[in-house]
């Protein structure tokens, strides 16, 4: 067993102890920890502040949401709002944390499944960010100020296909790369 | 050592590759050329056991590779370990933690001998020693496709399958692989469409068309007076200037 094996056996540790928490002082701690870890031992303020920021839409969505959802019953939702955002900040920062020490791929390397999964699921999200960063700069480039509603939704329909084909295409050449290398061989 | 006999292959209805055959012999340096979309790359995977036939005929060694032969596991081994293929993308074949350990990857896999001291003189030739304890994930395309080489280098193929080598390559690495190919003994086909850099990387073209058929089988000075030379957007004076003032040894 390797360092990144312990590393992932942490992260799930850390993941299976926060989820049955429900003590507002300990989810409070345990984030103001890992951001001290992040920015004053690390330095490392645009990673912590963009790994934020990135799960926070989907808590402003699900809390509004759970929010809505107390009032109609008149339940009383802020103390659970509190812990549930904690919650989730929390296991995004255990992420981090297990990123900024472990390889992902190493921490894998138990199961060759488990790499397989990864290194398919890790390429397609890599391409496809970068494939939606340059879609939408040809939409910029390409769309006239005055394009019609429908010529819109034809371009992200046209754009949507184009994602789905490639995916499917893209995880073909890898699995034969990885064929090719020798990776079956032994499975 | 390769032999292909009437091979068609289809994707969905679609032809790919028509009628091909031709043989390649032991440390033979082919280029296999052609317009985009012409089924170059489907030719090497097919030639890699990656993908087969609907009619025809490969031999590899004068034994015919088919999905059934390859489920022979001992066989299935021996010629991945002898039959190394560079794809288009370089990324797609990379999946290794770091540099090390993806040029190790091979050599482990096949269970080869002094794993470091190869990995270390491949690194040195393509300069990505500094790289090797780097995550492969953060390299640029450029890095990626000399790690890309460099992991099927260190297997000492037999026959080394090269789809667009110098696609992410700068003119350097792309001369460094010329020369490196033209050294080595083992048996070489290099995909391509560009004629100018294609006749460095060998002496024979086999020549593909948009109609997915081999047109040409020949010697490049041979092609060079075909007129297919001009069907390619070449012009005869302007490749003699090229050919005298060519960026690579010869």
């Amino acid at each position: 067993m390797n360092r990144d094996n312990l590393m992932l056996i942490l992260l799930f540790l850390c993941i299976i102890i926060l989820s049955f928490i429900n003590n507002i002082a300990f989810l409070f701690g345990y984030f103001l920890s890992i951001t001290v870890f992040f920015l004053i031992i690390r330095g490392r303020v645009g990673t912590l502040i963009s790994g934020i920021l990135r799960v926070l839409p989907f808590l402003v969505v699900l809390s509004f949401a759970f929010y809505i959802s107390s009032l109609l019953s008149k339940g009383h939702p802020y103390r659970y709002l509190v812990i549930l955002n904690l919650r989730v900040f929390d296991m995004v920062l255990s992420l981090m944390f297990f990123r900024e020490f472990a390889n992902p791929l190493r921490a894998l390397s138990f199961s060759s499944t488990l790499t397989y999964i990864f290194i398919l699921s890790y390429s397609q999200i890599k391409t496809f960010t970068e494939l939606y960063y340059d879609f939408s700069l040809v939409m910029r480039s390409r769309m006239v100020l005055d394009t019609s509603y429908k010529d819109r939704i034809l371009f992200l329909r046209k754009m949507a296909g184009y994602f789905f084909k490639k995916a499917i295409a893209r995880a073909e050449d890898t699995a034969m790369a990885m064929k090719a290398r020798g990776f079956f061989l032994y499975d | 050592m390769i032999e292909l006999s009437h091979i068609d292959f289809y994707f969905d209805k679609r032809p790919v590759l028509l009628d091909i055959s031709f043989n390649i012999e032991e440390g033979e340096k082919a280029v296999l050329l052609g317009p985009n979309g012409s089924g170059k790359s489907t030719l090497l995977k097919l030639i890699a056991g990656l993908l087969f036939p609907k009619r025809g005929k490969y031999l590899f060694n004068g034994k015919e590779i088919s999905k059934k032969r390859l489920k022979d596991k001992k066989f299935e081994r021996a010629f991945r370990k002898d039959v190394q293929l560079m794809f288009q993308e370089p990324d797609i074949m990379l999946f290794n933690p770091s540099v090390y350990e993806e040029i190790s990857y091979g050599p482990l896999r096949f269970g080869m001998d002094n794993i470091k001291e190869r990995v270390l003189k491949v690194a040195d030739f393509w300069g990505i020693n500094g790289l090797l304890k780097r995550p492969v994930y953060l390299l640029s395309g450029g890095e990626k496709a000399k790690v890309a080489l460099a992991s099927l280098l260190v297997m000492e193929p037999r026959l080394l399958l090269l789809d667009e080598p110098t696609a992410y390559l700068d003119m350097k690495s792309t001369k460094s692989l010329c020369k490196l190919l033209k050294k080595e003994r083992f048996t070489t086909l290099v995909a391509m469409h560009d004629v100018h850099i294609a006749r460095y990387f060998g002496e024979r073209f086999i020549v593909l068309s948009k109609e997915h058929r081999i047109v040409f089988d020949g010697p490049f000075d041979r092609f060079k007076e075909s007129s297919l030379f001009e069907e390619f957007g070449f012009f005869k004076e302007e490749s003699e200037a090229c050919l005298k003032g060519g960026p690579y040894e010869r």
